[in-house]
Formats: C-alpha cells, sequence, structure tokens
C-alpha cells in the first residue's frame, strides 16, 4: 500500500511536469530542486528541535525523532545537492555559485552529515546522543549568521522567476507531495528508530534474567 | 547572576585555571608545539601560495584563517587528550563546581594557545610572503582575537562532550569546520577589507559580526553545556 | 510493536490525490500553449539572420537542447535513486528489527514459561523504550 502510495506520488509529479518553460527541459529539474529544499530545511529544523527536546527532557523518543528528521533531511539534502548543480548549469551555466542560499545549504548539510556520520559510527550511548544533539542544536542557529556573513559578501541574488499559473501549479503541488513524501519517510523512519531502541531494551532485559 | 554566585563562579573558573596553567607551565609541551605547529603552517601556505605582490597580499586572510583554524583544532584536540588521560568527563558529572566553571577555563586556556600561535604565524607569513602588515597590525590582531576566541568557544564543548561520548579524536576537527564557518568568513572578509583587497573596506562591520558570533556562541555554550553534559 | 501494516490509512491517501489529480486535468490545456511561445520567438530571431549562421546556430541549439535534456534526465534519476535506495533500507531496518523483536519476545515468553502474556510484553516493551539507559 505505501508502495503504491509513493509510486503513485511520483507519477502524479512527473505529469504535472511537462509544462516547460523558457529553460526548456532542465527548467524541469526546479520542480524537484525547490521543493526538496524547502523540505530539508525542515528536516533539519526538525532535527535541531527535538534535538534541543531531548537535551532539556531527556526522553528518548524525542532523539529518535531527532535522528529520524536528520536522515530524511540528508536524503533530501542530497537531492538538492544533486539537482542544484545540474539545473544552475543549464540555467546560469556555471555549476556552483557563492550565493546565500547555496552556501547555507552546503554548510548545514556539512553539519548534519557529521550529525549522521557520528550517530551511526559512534554507537548508541547517551554521551554519543547528547553528543549529536549538542551539534545539531549548536549547528542550526549558526545557520543564521553563516546566512548573514555571505550575503554580506556576496550581495543577495535575488532570482527573478516568472511564474506562470501552469507553473505555479506544477510548483506548489510537487511541493505538495514532496511533503507527504517527507512526513512518511520521517514516521517511518522514527518507528524503526523507536523499535530498534525497544529491541535492544528488550535484550537487556533478557540477558538479565539470564535467556 | 548576584554578586555571591558570581564570585564562587569566578572562584571556579580561577581554581581550574590555575590548575591547567600549572600543568602547562611545566611542561610547556602544548604551547611550543602549538607555537612550531605555527610556523610550520606559515611555511606550508607561503610555499603553497606564493607569487606576485598583489597575489600575496589577496592570499593573506585567507592563508593566516586557514592557519587559525588547524592551529585551534590542535589546540581544542589538546584539550581532548588532557580530558581523556584525567578521566575528567566522569569528574565532571561529580564535580561540585559548576560544570560551565569548567567549560570558562577550558576554553580560555585554548583562545590563550590559539592567540600564542598565531602571534607567531602571522608575523612570520608576512615575512615570508612580503607583505607589510605593521600598518595593520591593530585591526588584524582583534579580528584574530575574536576568531580564536570563537572558535575555542565552539571548539571546547565539543571537545568535552566528544570525551564522554568515547568518539576519536579525528572526528573533532571535522565536526567543528562547519561550525566555526562564520568565524572563517567574517574573519577573511574583514583581513581583505583591512588590507584593501576587496571592495569592500568596512573593516567594523566584519568585527561586529564576528563579535556577535562570539557572544552568542558561548551564551549557547554555556546554557546547554548542564544539560549535554548531565546523565 | 503491534504487528499493524507500518504505513495505514489507505482511503486517505486518494482522498489527498483525489484534488491532485482534478488540477492535472483542469491544467493540460495550459500545457499546449507554453510550447507555442517559443517557436515564433525561435523564427522571428532565424529571420534576423543569413542562412549560414542559422544552420550553425540551429545546430548549437540542438546541442544544447540535448545537454538539457541530459541534465534532466540525470537530475530525476538521482531523486528516484536517492528515494528509492533511502526507502529500500529504511523497509529492510524496519523487518530486521520487526524479525529481532519477535524473536526477543519469544524468547521472553518461553523464559516466563507462559504463553501470550500480552500484556507483561507491552510493559517490557514500553518500560525498555522509556528507561534512558547510556
Amino acid at each position: 500500500m505505501a508502495a503504491a502510495g509513493l509510486f503513485w506520488a511520483h507519477w502524479l509529479a512527473f505529469v504535472y511536469v511537462p509544462m516547460e518553460g523558457t529553460m526548456r527541459a532542465a527548467q524541469r529539474i526546479f520542480y524537484f530542486h525547490l521543493p526538496s529544499a524547502w523540505l530539508c530545511y525542515v528536516g533539519f529544523l526538525l532535527c535541531a528541535g527535538a534535538s534541543l527536546l531531548y537535551l532539556l527532557k531527556q526522553q528518548s523518543r524525542h532523539d529518535a525523532l531527532a535522528l529520524a528528521a536528520a536522515e530524511v533531511g540528508l536524503a533530501f539534502g542530497v537531492i538538492v545537492l544533486t539537482t542544484g548543480p545540474l539545473w544552475a548549469r543549464a540555467a546560469w551555466g556555471v555549476w556552483w555559485r557563492w550565493e546565500p542560499r547555496l552556501t547555507t545549504m552546503a554548510v548545514l548539510f556539512l553539519i548534519f552529515a557529521c550529525y549522521w556520520l557520528i550517530r551511526s559510527f559512534g554507537g548508541d550511548s547517551a554521551p554519543v546522543r547528547k553528543f549529536g544533539a549538542a551539534l545539531a542544536v549548536l549547528g542550526a542557529p549558526n545557520i543564521f549568521f553563516v546566512h548573514v556573513a555571505v550575503t554580506r559578501w556576496r550581495g543577495d541574488h535575488p532570482n527573478n522567476i516568472q511564474l506562470e499559473p501552469s507553473m505555479r501549479v506544477a510548483l506548489y503541488s510537487t511541493l505538495l507531495v514532496f511533503m507527504v513524501v517527507f512526513g512518511l519517510l520521517v514516521r517511518l523512519r522514527y518507528r524503526v528508530h523507536l523499535e530498534e531502541r525497544a529491541a535492544a531494551a528488550l535484550s537487556r532485559r533478557l540477558s538479565r534474567l539470564g535467556a | 547572576m548576584s554578586a555571591p554566585r558570581a564570585a564562587r563562579f569566578g572562584r571556579a573558573v580561577w581554581v581550574i585555571l590555575r590548575k591547567d596553567l600549572k600543568v602547562e607551565a611545566r611542561s610547556k609541551e602544548t604551547l611550543a608545539t602549538l607555537a612550531l605547529f605555527g610556523a610550520v603552517l606559515a611555511f606550508v601556505f607561503a610555499f603553497g601560495f606564493v607569487g606576485d605582490p598583489a597575489v600575496n597580499l589577496q592570499v593573506t586572510p585567507g592563508a593566516l584563517w586557514a592557519g587559525l583554524l588547524f592551529v585551534g583544532s590542535l589546540g581544542v584536540g589538546r584539550t581532548f587528550a588532557r580530558e581523556q588521560e584525567d578521566d575528567a568527563f566522569t569528574a565532571l558529572t561529580l564535580s561540585p563546581a559548576p560544570r560551565a566553571a569548567l567549560l570558562a577555563a577550558k576554553a580560555l586556556v585554548n583562545f590563550g594557545l590559539t592567540a600564542g600561535a598565531m602571534a607567531l604565524l602571522t608575523p612570520l607569513l608576512a615575512l615570508l610572503l612580503h607583505v607589510d602588515l605593521t600598518p595593520h597590525a591593530l585591526p588584524l590582531a582583534a579580528l584574530l582575537a575574536l576568531g580564536a576566541a570563537g572558535f575555542a568557544l565552539v571548539g571546547t564543548p565539543l571537545a568535552v562532550l566528544a570525551v564522554g561520548a568515547r568518539l576519536p579524536e579525528v572526528l573533532l576537527p571535522m565536526v567543528t569546520f562547519p561550525l566555526v564557518t562564520p568565524v572563517l568568513i567574517c574573519g577573511v572578509r574583514g583581513c581583505a577589507a583591512q588590507l584593501g583587497t576587496s571592495v569592500d573596506d568596512d573593516v567594523w562591520a566584519w568585527a561586529q559580526m564576528l563579535l556577535a558570533f562570539d557572544l552568542a556562541a558561548g551564551v549557547g555554550a554555556f546554557l546547554l553545556f548542564d544539560s549535554m553534559v548531565s546523565e | 510493536m503491534s504487528p499493524r501494516p507500518l504505513i495505514g490509512g489507505g482511503p486517505l491517501w486518494a482522498l489527498a490525490l483525489a484534488p491532485l489529480l482534478a488540477l492535472t486535468l483542469l491544467s493540460a490545456p495550459a500545457g499546449a500553449q507554453e510550447a507555442t511561445p517559443a517557436a515564433p520567438a525561435a523564427a522571428q530571431g532565424a529571420a534576423a539572420q543569413t542562412p549560414a549562421t542559422a544552420a550553425a546556430e540551429a545546430a548549437r541549439e540542438a546541442r544544447l537542447e540535448e545537454l538539457r535534456y541530459q541534465h534532466m534526465w540525470v537530475a530525476f534519476g538521482a531523486v528516484w535513486l536517492v528515494l528509492f535506495v533511502f526507502v529500500r533500507q529504511t523497509y529492510a531496518r524496519s523487518a530486521a528489527v520487526s524479525a529481532r523483536l519477535d524473536e526477543l519476545k519469544g524468547r521472553l515468553a518461553l523464559l516466563e514459561g507462559r504463553e501470550g502474556r500480552e500484556g507483561r510484553e507491552g510493559a517490557g516493551a514500553n518500560g525498555g523504550a522509556r528507561r534512558e539507559e547510556g
């Protein structure tokens, strides 16, 4: 059922997309790129918020949510950072530009990639979780500073994209679809993490009981 | 903070600071290592980047701040190693002293080490690249000091936490560098503005941003340190 | 955790996607209009040049067009690849942990010497999840 839902969502997004703009085919990338970027930010924001809750309340499920949000955020981040240059090459002629948006995206991605790396390979003890939480909580507001600094450095490049109504529909519907996918993935991942913790606790209990 | 509490906090910081400095003064190991590392870095950057005089001047801010990052992470790594030796992380959770005092003391030590190493690296680099930095000495020093402080405020809590999490030391620079990106950007652009190599010559604005970052990092670290360390 | 499927709410999907489908059908004619503005512009540009440069221009345009399509396909491929890998990995982990949970519960039941103690197993799993053990 879930697989059917996902495939339907993707098909729908693709059916919308064949409304070409002035950049012809490459413009279509934008419909996936922009929602992915927004949802990537949402994912990392969610991770930072959940991490803060975890630090304040010390409840395991907040940390599980933080981890799930970070993983999904990273997945969308990979999408953004691959579709971005591909779109940029067609739109601006260069693969990368030192713009506030791109730079903050890249730095944010790096911070949460480190978060994920440490959480994956550092084990699942409480200090590791706290370290990760600290990283997430310190990293997210940091981005504000990066953005301000890069804006002052490079100036804001407003992208004057004129959106025709049909393109707007395509964009917003793709956004909607991606939001659904995002929520779905976070919920899935969250459940998996919770179940893994339950299994670990159960296994500890069993070994204590001498099984 | 009320006066007695502030006094207690200050005293705790001073006690820990004195202990660390005493250990440091006895062996002089870390300061010497860092200073020498600074010198080595100056040579590395000179080899890598030296060119025409104009190029040299343009390269200087970037080289200086890259140097600060490397020196800073070495210094913070020393905190890490020292914490591991003393098993200070466990002591932290049992100590009656406010944990923030420990953070303050360690951060101050790191700041001092980084600043000391940069004091050697900067003139040496200027010498090797044939760049005259004396007219810009004060602003550059101020910017570098702010940057070192920012790095210490971000790197020290992470180092202390990493000890508790039993993470390998090599992860520390990887984790700290993205978080100090604002320091890097503001520092490099500020120095470039000071040296006249960029169209923007408002150094004060960049310094203000650095200061804001330092304050925010300090506040964030101190506010959250208790919850990060508690069991 | 209970063995219900990982994603539920089948009817909800249809409800959510129906308006999207409706929008698709309504916007389809607009797609045809998009293509036409490009053609007159190209015709005007061509009329202002000699036949030789026009041919070179056309060849260059064709190459660029092909490149754009390539970009698009790579981008879409990347999106689907990432999402597919992510979903597959999630499902693999979910299956593994469900299997492990079942096995552990089986051992617990065996240990307790009783079959089907729903309450005990539920409390055990919940209590384990709530306790923060470093």
